[in-house]
């Protein structure tokens, strides 16, 4: 595999950027003894033992860095606490008897809708899943929907039983839930465990993941088989009957 | 395996970096508070310090297995990975000897490299008892710099030939040498550095291959009206061509920028390729922030000449 068939597989929608980048590393690579001869002539002995390390040190601070800021929201969590992960066929089996979320954070794109759905169809998936949860005893503002497509027009003309209960270019996993929805009994419904599903561990939610019923482009579909095999560092599989909080809910009375 | 190879140069260099001047805190030596071999057979320091040496040289003797015991590890780990983990194909069609001589590849090059480090000891150490000028320092020193940089050459090639599983000979060739030229020069940088934390005295006795970098050294920093300390930064003024790094980085440059035309088949360098990769093998002998300068100059006009000739191109990178 060649740089560029390696950066056009990770970057498909951007020819321009993985030309660039392509470009800049050929230029690097005819530079780097330049670079690196003017990096030592900045240098004494002094500063050369424990190069290594102070190299190391500055390749491993950004990812550190990152980390902590990531994993912040996890203050009381080890890093090795995993959060529950459930399947589901369809967003609405999320309040089959014995889930009974008390709130949930749902994702629009590939979970309720298609992929760059037309306006009306997310409308109209966003009535049906509110009409859903609200058979189901869930109060209508304890359902907030977060997506990271840019569909600021859906906020344009948004009725007002909808407002603020959407959040789009939501930046998952990286977007900061309202308090009352960081607390647990909270569900994060998606269909991608790197976008959602860490947005559910970084607040030690549950995850339901939602088996997307459309067929996904390249990128989503490439996102989901990393997530799949990187999602036993971060989540258990629960069984769909398992409650929420892990203990057994009172049967309603009749 | 490298640093297998790394692990054994540290083993055979632990008594030098004991000695006065040549201090280096390096693994063993760094898990040795005393010199075991510093208190001669029968010779009484003292209970107390007799203790000390016993402790040295026991733990000495930890370390000295513990990284004898870590190399056969790294041998069986990496006949494990050419003999089970590398496709099939490599075993079928004897692609495992090739991997396998690279494997031994890397202890050919690391027995010449100590030969000649030895070489340029002895005849530095001959040349200062009788009080003569060594007269071969420039050959040795160069043969010493040329075995290390193949080092580098090896792993690139090995690196690039197990990714691109398809890349040509020309390909591997080119970044073989490239890389090889690019190692020499890293070293040549930090040996540079590294002559200037003892005297010529202490050199010859223990790092002979640094003398011939030490004069280049001092040659630099009175162009830069410095003085050579191990905390002064001597390398900031006007470079000699003939100063080692000088001329290993502008062979770099040459070859790296033959190598990455190479992986641009069918383009040829145009004049503002030529001129870039021009300015950055001048710009070598300038002073650092000229330096400097023009390397930003050379790598913006490469960045600009690649891209537009992806853009105009059909088929761009296929190496």
């Amino acid at each position: 595999m060649s740089i560029r068939s390696a950066l056009a597989t990770l970057i498909p929608s951007s020819p321009r950027i993985v030309t660039f980048i392509c470009g800049a590393l050929a230029a690097l690579v005819t530079s780097l003894p330049l670079f690196v001869t003017c990096s030592f002539w900045v240098m004494c002995f002094n500063d050369l033992p424990g190069f290594g390390d102070k190299f190391r040190r500055l390749v491993t601070a950004g990812p550190l860095w990152f980390y902590r800021w990531f994993a912040k929201p996890r203050i009381m969590m080890s890093i090795f606490h995993r959060v529950r992960l459930r399947r589901f066929k369809k967003p609405e089996d999320v309040f089959e008897p014995g889930c009974a979320p008390v709130s949930l954070l749902v994702d629009l794109e590939g979970t309720l809708t298609e992929f760059s759905p037309p306006l009306d169809s997310v409308k109209e998936a966003i009535k049906v899943f509110d009409r859903v949860a609200s058979q189901s005893g869930l109060h209508l503002s304890h359902v907030h929907y977060v997506t990271n497509a840019n569909l600021s027009a859906l906020l344009a003309d948004c009725p007002p039983d909808l407002s603020g209960r959407i959040h789009v270019s939501a930046h998952k996993p990286c977007f900061v839930p309202v308090k009352g929805f960081q607390q647990p009994g909270t569900v994060v419904m998606g269909d991608q465990y790197l976008t959602d599903g860490l947005l559910a561990w970084r607040y030690g939610l549950e995850f339901a993941l939602v088996e997307s019923a459309v067929r996904r482009p390249a990128w989503p579909r490439l996102q989901f088989l990393i997530g799949r095999v990187l999602s036993p560092v971060f989540f258990r599989k629960m069984a769909n009957a398992e409650p929420v909080h892990g203990k057994a809910q009172k049967p309603a009375p009749e | 395996m490298y640093q297998g190879r790394y692990l054994l140069n540290d083993v055979r260099d632990r008594k030098d970096d004991r000695k006065e001047g040549a201090q280096k805190q390096r693994f063993p030596r760094s898990w040795v508070a005393k010199d075991p071999d510093e208190k001669s057979e029968g010779q009484k320091v003292g209970a107390s310090k007799d203790k000390e040496y016993e402790e040295s040289r026991s733990k000495e003797n930890q370390a000295l297995t513990a990284a004898f015991t870590s190399f056969i590890v790294r041998w069986v780990l990496a006949a494990l990975i050419v003999g089970c983990l590398l496709p099939i194909e490599y075993l079928t069609n004897r692609g495992w000897v090739w991997h396998a001589g690279f494997l031994v590849i890397i202890f050919v090059i690391a027995a010449l490299y100590e030969a000649a480090r030895n070489l340029c000891k002895t005849w530095a150490v001959a040349a200062s008892k009788e009080s003569r000028a060594w007269r071969t320092k420039q050959v040795c020193t160069l043969a010493v710099i040329l075995l290390v940089g193949l080092g580098y050459g090896l792993r690139a090639a090995v690196g690039v030939g197990l990714w691109l599983a398809g890349a040509d000979y020309t390909t591997l060739d080119r970044m073989a040498i490239g890389a090889s030229l690019f190692g020499s020069m890293f070293v040549a940088l930090t040996w540079a550095l590294e002559s200037t934390k003892a005297n010529r005295e202490e050199l010859t006795k223990t790092k002979a291959h640094l003398l011939w970098f030490r004069d280049a050294v001092d040659r630099a920093a009175c162009r830069a009206n410095k003085t050579v300390a191990r905390d002064e930064n001597a390398l900031t003024g006007w470079q000699s061509p003939l100063a080692p790094w000088a001329f290993f980085a502008v062979l770099a440059t040459g070859a790296l920028a033959c190598f990455t035309f190479q992986l641009f088949p069918g383009y040829h360098p145009g004049p503002m390729a030529l001129i870039s990769t021009a300015i950055l093998v001048v710009a070598v002998f300038f002073p650092l922030p000229i330096t400097f300068l023009m390397t930003m100059l050379g790598f913006a006009g490469l960045c600009v000449f690649f891209v537009r000739r992806q853009c105009l191109s059909e088929a761009p990178l296929q190496p």
